[in-house]
């Protein structure tokens, strides 16, 4: 396990690097940074200067390696638009869409796993058969547009939930370190409800249709009817024996689908105007913000190569089979 | 009746076809994918869904629309008068006008907005569809028959890409090009080609990950073994020979990424990275409208209904699609 372990790191730095340099050739050959960096009176000798200054003359392996450098120190570059370091925009934002995220995360595994046992367990009820269709709608539509939905319905004609934004006042965030969290406030949670629906809602599709597919399988199989002849419960034969063998596929999905969370959070930021690295990174889209883009881009990369490293380790604590079988076959 | 017709196509899917041999008649059971999609076994399965027919004539109804959206349309959206403007459905402007949909804000006709919206919608989803088939199948080919440290090389590329969300993707090379194009008018004219490139750029990695796949299983049969020995240049054996047989689930995926490409050009442009306000696109219209729903509410939900029908149409059809080419689906 410690040799798997070991060569997923190998992998995922050789991802990090890869990233870096898609990064690094965006900051260095997409606009001028030069140009981003100063105003239009600034002459030539000086624009040269401040090129030298910032080792732009370089040869190219010595700015990657800079690059790289600056990067693992936590230094992203100044942002074209605000001028102010990367780094510190991001930890602004970045509590924002982590909340975000997590407690969309949470939701869809919670409420896809309990569907999708469901309609596995009750094929053929009205119910199921509601859920399924109306689970194809929501992958059908737009993130955006359900979020508008949900503002429209619940904020402006039910008048049960905030429309818009992280918190009501100052007061109902709370700082603990660099860190605000607007999860210690009623009014904090009341925010994230509609947001964390919004994002989560096809991931809790995506899982409640893997659930149920897998746990069909899994029924179907000899050791499932052993079980049963073993005069086990229903329950125990359900959720000890058939639930459990679909945790592994559906550990993956999740585990994948939380880089995807990240980046829808992009739209559902926008719509719910939510402070987060989402809107973030929409507005260096939309300004070409480019030390913004490549700190984000980064950013994204190390979430989903943490994210991966995890998945891969859970497996092994999931699944005893696969304990085994490395340990049998020498890897 | 429903698993003999599945196995019917399996065999079918799998069967190879002579070695050295050119590729067997269409009368045959051996037919080649666009064949095999109208092959009686799917036109049966077709037949016995309703959803799917549903789903199929709202797709043809909205593709009508879009083609002769010039012709059908009963106001031009492009030269809108702002003295229609905020007419509710089923309302006469002051200048006159009939709107069954009601105007916006700028007096463009909803209905016609929409007509001319769909045709964007389909126009860059079946470009960008295009372009990352093109593109993803090509790589597929190359990677899976070449092998060593070209596929090596392609199907890194492709794994990292597919640890990105294909909206991240879109975004970032969305905020490239239009830096490189530079900030000017040819932008908005460009914006098409722009939006088709984004998209098209972030859906590649599904086909070639297929196609290599069924290409690396390809590769080894005699037939291939056979055209090899004769001498082909390996460029015509990957097109001539490997080809037909590796794009039977190229179909499934092109329009599932349909439906992809579609949501994804509204998203863009709503999020004010796609389509110029003055163009009605979906996603534009749908963000213009979100601002005015409390009092003019006929333009985001018409413009937000049209782009559901059109994804969820798609989306079923594709649904339908695979699951009858693939009977261990069922």
């Amino acid at each position: 396990m410690a040799a798997f372990i070991v060569r997923r790191l190998i992998q995922a730095t050789l991802v990090m690097l890869v990233v870096a340099l898609i990064a690094f050739l965006l900051f260095n050959y997409v606009g001028d940074p030069i140009n981003n960096m100063v105003g239009q009176d600034t002459s030539a000798v000086e624009r040269e200067q401040l090129r030298e200054q910032l080792g732009l003359n370089d040869p190219f392996y010595i700015q990657f390696g800079r690059f790289v450098e600056h990067i693992l120190e936590g230094n992203f570059g100044r942002s074209y638009r605000q001028s102010r370091p990367v780094e510190d925009m991001i930890a602004d934002y970045l509590p924002a869409t982590l909340e975000l995220a997590v407690v969309s995360a949470m939701m869809a595994l919670v409420f896809g796993v309990a569907m999708g046992v469901y309609t596995a367990l009750k094929r053929y009820s009205a119910f199921s058969q509601v859920l399924m269709t109306v689970s194809l709608i929501g992958v059908s539509l737009p993130t955006f547009l359900i979020g508008i939905i949900l503002i429209q319905i619940f904020a402006v004609e039910l008048h049960w939930l905030p429309p818009q934004g992280r918190v009501g006042g100052e007061d109902d965030l709370v700082h603990i370190g660099w860190w605000t969290t607007g999860l210690l406030s009623w009014e904090g949670w009341r925010r994230i409800i509609l947001p964390a629906i919004t994002l989560g809602l096809f991931q809790m599709t995506l899982i409640m249709r893997l659930v149920r597919a897998e746990m069909l399988e899994v029924l179907r199989t000899d050791f499932i009817k052993f079980a049963r002849a073993r005069g086990l419960s229903d329950r125990s034969v359900h959720f000890g024996h058939a639930l459990k063998n679909t945790l592994v596929p559906v550990i993956t999905i999740t585990g994948l689908q939380f880089g995807t969370i990240i980046a829808f959070a992009i739209i559902t930021e926008r719509v719910f105007n939510w402070p987060g690295v989402g809107q973030m990174f929409l507005d260096a889209v939309i300004h070409v913000d480019i030390p913004v883009m490549a700190a984000y881009l980064v950013l994204i990369a190390m979430v989903f190569v943490v994210v991966n490293l995890v998945v891969d380790i859970l497996y092994f604590v999931v699944d005893p089979r696969l304990r085994v079988e490395r340990s049998t076959t020498g890897h | 009746m429903a698993d003999s017709s599945a196995t019917e196509v399996d065999i079918a899917g799998r069967a190879a076809p002579d070695p050295g041999g050119k590729p067997p008649a269409p009368a045959t059971r051996r037919a080649g994918p666009v064949a095999r999609f109208f092959d009686g076994d799917l036109w049966y399965s077709f037949k016995r869904s309703p959803l799917t027919i549903v789903a199929a004539v709202v797709f043809l109804i909205i593709v009508i629309g879009a083609v002769f959206a010039g012709l059908l349309a009963p106001h031009n959206p492009l030269t809108p008068m702002t003295m229609d403007a905020r007419t509710p459905p089923f309302g006469t402007s002051y200048m006159g006008n009939y709107f069954i949909l009601g105007s916006d804000n700028q007096g463009r006709g909803v209905l016609s907005a929409i007509l001319y919206g769909l045709q964007i919608s389909l126009s860059v989803g079946l470009c960008s569809v295009l372009f990352a088939m093109v593109l993803g199948v090509g790589l597929g080919l190359l990677a899976g028959y070449m092998g060593g440290w070209v596929d090596a090389l392609i199907m890194r590329i492709a794994d990292i890409q597919l640890s990105f969300p294909a909206i991240l993707i879109a975004l970032l090379v969305d905020g490239v090009t239009r830096e490189l194009l530079g900030q000017s008018q040819r932008q908005a004219d460009l914006a098409f080609w722009v939006l088709t490139f984004s998209i098209g750029f972030s859906l590649w990695v599904q086909y070639a990950r297929t196609v290599r796949g069924s290409t690396l299983v390809e590769r080894n049969k005699e037939y291939v073994q056979a055209a090899r020995v004769i001498g082909i240049h390996p460029l015509l054996i990957m097109l001539r020979h490997v080809l037909p047989n590796v794009t039977g689930p190229v179909l499934v995926i092109a329009t599932i990424g349909l439906a992809i490409a579609i949501i994804t050009e509204a998203t863009l442009s709503f999020l004010g990275v796609g389509f110029p306000p003055t163009r009605p696109s979906l996603g534009t219209l749908i963000q213009q409208g979100q601002q005015v729903l409390g009092s003019e509410w006929w333009i985001a939900t018409f413009s937000g209904l049209a782009l559901v029908l059109l994804a969820l149409s798609v989306n079923l059809l594709g649904d339908w699609l695979r699951d009858a080419l693939n009977p261990k689906l069922r």
